[in-house]
């Protein structure tokens, strides 16, 4: 089914370039980004259900120019014919003041060239199998019910049971001098997540769901409810793992978070402009065992992060960032590349309109390799497979990583012992971990259910993955 | 646009309902070193509406709902459109009845402030800090916004309130061994120049330290002091293990007249919420839903005395409503924090980000900053993890020192034993 672009858009184009051409008179750069997101999320709990729009749902406009020394942006979400003029002098004054306030305080403007162009227009409408409007809501919420009764039936200890799916259309349009493009397309994810109780140890289960997928994801979550339920049993009879050094197995899930974490923000350019990235150090070197090629782009995979343009107008490239163990480069935004005097890779990305763009990731993913799983463990004397995560954090400048693992199987002498350790706090330095890498498996994997922050804000929507990875990894 | 919401919430026959409308403007600065990346400031203009549908089944009274945002520059076919699409979906929804916010009418007060000149105080305060010998600014970003809402209700409810929001990040380095650097988010009201200027000047002499830092050894079973943010983050696990909807959805397990904490010796947590703490950058006179937040003591000396939420859990849970707050404070403890450091310990002011898990007590975090005290050294170290679970902790002791971070007022520090300690 056919994902329609924005009427909302649509209609506000002419009135847009007309904003345009009014600040062009000004300023030598001028582009407007125009977003309409919309989506639902439906949420069916042990106690109770709740309906509403989806947590990234936006409808507003960025302009962004350049006043000859830099860049200034202006985010507002209330537009007709009327007001243009106004809006025009809002942002004319705006950048004004900003450019007199900063030269008073003697503060000077990091060089960052005027962006150059090329012709270009886009209009894109993707497809999806089921659109989320083909089900009623009340139909989609008696799904996850049913799913909800399945897991508590399943066990007297399920003590609260948790089902969502939520839709998200992205409509876009980018406006510049040179570029018109629009796109419109659909994600979707879905959580399963099933807390048990037994004497006072309380763990829970989760597993989660995404894709460039409409409601068909409904079907794939109906598929792994037991599973869920019997992580979330096991979890409850697991240990806290003495800390040391290990042979690990990465599952898809966790080597994509390892990518994400160490080689993805590592490699995010604005960090080479502020000087935050150790990685710049390392270009054209060994970073990671031979075994390794890495990967991030919005073309080339379909999952949540794949779009046709980004958030700044370029169009989505595929990256490859190591290749077999050999750092090649970085992804950026346009500002920093124009600053660094290298190419736009399509990776500017804004959580909203109302935030500014940065470098961001998109897909990120190490490529599968030559291995079976079952050689990778039967290959393991002492050791465990690592599976899901709750969170991860990265150190650029210091190559540190943290991942939060839901939990480890123990093997021994290439079998599972049946021990299970959770959580599993996985630490370490980037190189070391990523040199350490002796198998990797040809599977191959993506997830993109949950969101990635810069520092600890600017929300966007990325996936990772990749096949399963043996390693040497700290665990805590 | 109210006008326009209300005449077709009558006209699509919707007699209980919630709206919610926010004006954001800011003024935003990106700066790298010395310089300026970028400038920004934005206007933007949102309505929430939520509408309830009540119905009965076999004598037991639900109510419904869905909340929709709704653009000020939509049309009427498409205002009329999503609340016919939310009038449907709450139809689905079958929740266990419950009120919402009596009516009252209240124009909540705050001093107003010119964004420029709140701007100015801010780019002056982190651009006039002097560098330290060997760490500097590498870059920083600050928002200094006003927020303006006001909540109505179908019961005749009519407040409005405004806010300021200051919001500093800051990346320091400082160059030793190798180049190294701290991240810092500090979160206020009003700007104030002077605590900015503390801030960041205090950052910069804790990069230099790290600068030198080792990597942490395998201290194992150590005992462990919490500087700063990570003692939010613990004292956050207790306040939700006694939020009304924790409890309803029993994921907590405190019960009135109970102890929260383990079988941990030590201090025992004494926790209030509050509507307002001075310079927070959270918080405000009422909840989402309107209703008028009170201060409460929530925890004494570790037992729960109330529970606290929203209208909606307290009346499931037959409680008097305290609001959703989201400022707390926490009693001061007797040591202080440099007794606290007498013996041997670890003390991490800085984790690459403190895992804190409210349903299963599990603490972690990798070390971004840490001092190693052997009984007769303190030497900075970074790497490494501590991982524990909160509810099997053997002491806990809060310090005499009290600071804001964030939405948290209380002990600065906290000595805690019963984690583990990962290392080389």
């Amino acid at each position: 089914m056919k994902v329609y672009k924005s009427m909302f858009l649509e209609n506000k184009r002419d009135l847009l370039k007309k904003l345009i051409g009014s600040l062009k008179t000004d300023f030598p750069y001028v582009s407007v980004l125009g977003t309409d997101v919309n989506g639902k999320q439906y949420r069916v709990t042990t106690t109770g259900i709740s309906v509403g729009d989806s947590r990234w749902m936006e409808r507003g406009f960025v302009a962004r120019v350049h006043d000859g020394t830099g860049y200034f942006e202006y985010s507002f979400n209330e537009i007709d014919e009327g007001s243009i003029q106004m809006i025009s002098e809002t942002i004319k004054s705006r950048a004004r003041f900003f450019r007199e306030k900063m030269n008073s305080l003697g503060i000077e403007s990091v060089h960052a060239p005027l962006l150059k162009e090329t012709e270009e227009k886009i209009d894109f409408e993707d497809r999806v199998e089921s659109l989320p409007d083909s089900c009623s809501p009340g139909e989609i919420i008696d799904r996850l019910s049913k799913m909800k009764d399945r897991a508590h039936a399943m066990s007297d200890e399920v003590i609260n049971v948790m089902t969502v799916i939520e839709n998200v259309n992205v409509q876009k349009l980018f406006l510049s001098g040179k570029k018109e493009l629009s796109q419109s397309y659909i994600w979707s994810q879905g959580y399963l997540y099933v807390v048990a109780r037994r004497d006072k140890k309380t763990k829970y289960g989760i597993k989660s769901f995404s894709g460039l997928k409409g409601l068909e994801l409904l079907d794939e979550m109906e598929s792994c409810v037991d599973g869920v339920v019997e992580n979330a049993h096991m979890l409850l009879s697991a240990e806290r793992i003495e800390p040391g050094v290990y042979d690990v197995i990465c599952s898809p899930s966790v080597a994509g978070l390892i990518a994400h974490e160490a080689f993805g923000h590592g490699v995010e350019m604005d960090m080479f402009v502020k000087e935050r990235a150790k990685a710049v150090e390392y270009l054209g070197k060994e970073v990671a065992s031979e075994l390794v090629t890495m990967h991030d782009g919005a073309a080339g995979v379909r999952e949540v992060s794949s779009y046709v343009f980004d958030d700044e107008g370029t169009p989505a490239k595929d990256t490859i960032i190591i290749d077999e163990g050999i750092l090649k480069r970085g992804i950026s935004d346009i500002i920093s590349a124009s600053v660094l005097d290298s190419e736009s890779t399509g990776n500017g990305k804004r959580e909203s309109f109302e935030r500014k763009a940065y470098a961001r990731m998109t897909n990120t993913y190490f490529s599968p390799g030559k291995d079976k799983l079952e050689d990778m463990i039967a290959s393991i004397d002492y050791g465990f497979l690592l599976e899901d995560y709750y969170s991860g954090m990265e150190d650029p400048k210091n190559w540190g990583i943290q991942c939060v693992i839901a939990y480890g199987k123990e093997i021994k002498n290439g079998k599972f012992t049946g021990r299970v350790v959770s959580p599993v706090m996985m630490t370490g330095y980037v190189p070391t971990l990523l040199k350490s890498i002796s198998m990797v498996s040809d599977d191959f994997e993506l997830s993109g259910s949950g969101a990635c922050g810069k520092g600890h804000k600017e929300a966007v929507k990325v996936s990772a993955g990749g096949p399963y990875i043996k390693a040497k990894a700290r665990l805590g | 646009m109210i006008e326009k919401i209300m005449k077709l919430l009558k006209s699509a026959g919707v007699t209980c309902w919630k709206l919610r409308e926010d004006l954001v403007e800011s003024e935003e600065f990106f700066f790298i070193k010395t310089k300026t990346d970028i400038g920004r400031a934005k206007k933007v203009k949102k309505f929430e509406l939520t509408v309830y549908k009540d119905f009965e089944e076999n004598g037991e009274k639900y109510r419904g709902s869905s909340a929709v945002s709704l653009s000020p520059i939509m049309n009427s076919d498409e205002l009329k459109d999503s609340i016919k699409g939310a009038v449907m979906a709450a139809g689905f929804v079958k929740n266990p009845w419950y009120p919402i916010v009596p009516p009252y009418t209240e124009n909540f007060l705050s001093p107003e402030y010119e964004l420029e000149d709140l701007s100015y105080d801010v780019v002056t305060a982190i651009m006039g800090q002097k560098d330290h010998s060997s760490a500097w600014i590498n870059s920083a970003e600050a928002f200094i916004s006003r927020n303006t809402s006001r909540i109505m209700n179908s019961e005749g409810l009519d407040v409005s309130f405004s806010r300021y929001k200051t919001y500093i990040e800051t990346i320091v380095s400082a160059s030793g061994k190798e180049e190294v650097e701290l991240y810092d988010q500090f979160l206020l009201s009003v700007p104030k120049s002077e605590m900015i200027k503390k801030r960041i000047s205090k950052m910069l002499d804790l990069v230099e330290e790290r600068s030198n830092a080792t990597s942490t050894p395998s201290l194992k079973t150590i005992p462990v002091i919490l500087t700063g943010e990570p003692v939010k983050e613990v004292m956050r696990y207790y306040l939700m293990q006694t939020n009304a909807n924790l409890k309803y959805n029993k994921i907590s397990e405190a019960n009135i007249g109970q102890s929260v904490q383990g079988k941990e010796s030590g201090d025992k947590i004494t926790l209030y919420i509050l509507p307002e703490v001075e310079n927070s950058y959270y918080g405000g006179p009422v909840d989402n839903d309107g209703f008028k937040i009170v201060s409460k003591k929530i925890l004494d000396n570790s037992v729960l005395k109330n529970y606290w939420g929203d209208m909606r859990y307290s009346y499931y849970l037959d409680i008097n409503p305290t609001g959703g707050a989201t400022n707390f404070k926490v009693s001061p403890g007797n040591l202080s924090t440099n007794e606290m450091r007498e013996n041997r310990h670890l003390e991490v002011t800085h984790f690459s980000a403190v895992d804190v898990d409210e349903t299963t007590g599990d603490f972690g975090g990798e070390i971004r900053l840490g001092w190693y005290f052997d009984g007769s050294k303190r030497i900075p170290v970074y790497g490494g993890s501590v991982t524990g679970n909160l509810k099997d902790l053997k002491s806990l002791y809060l310090s005499k020192e009290t600071e804001l971070e964030g939405n948290y007022f209380g002990p600065c520090s906290l000595l805690v034993e019963g984690f583990n300690v990962s290392g080389e």
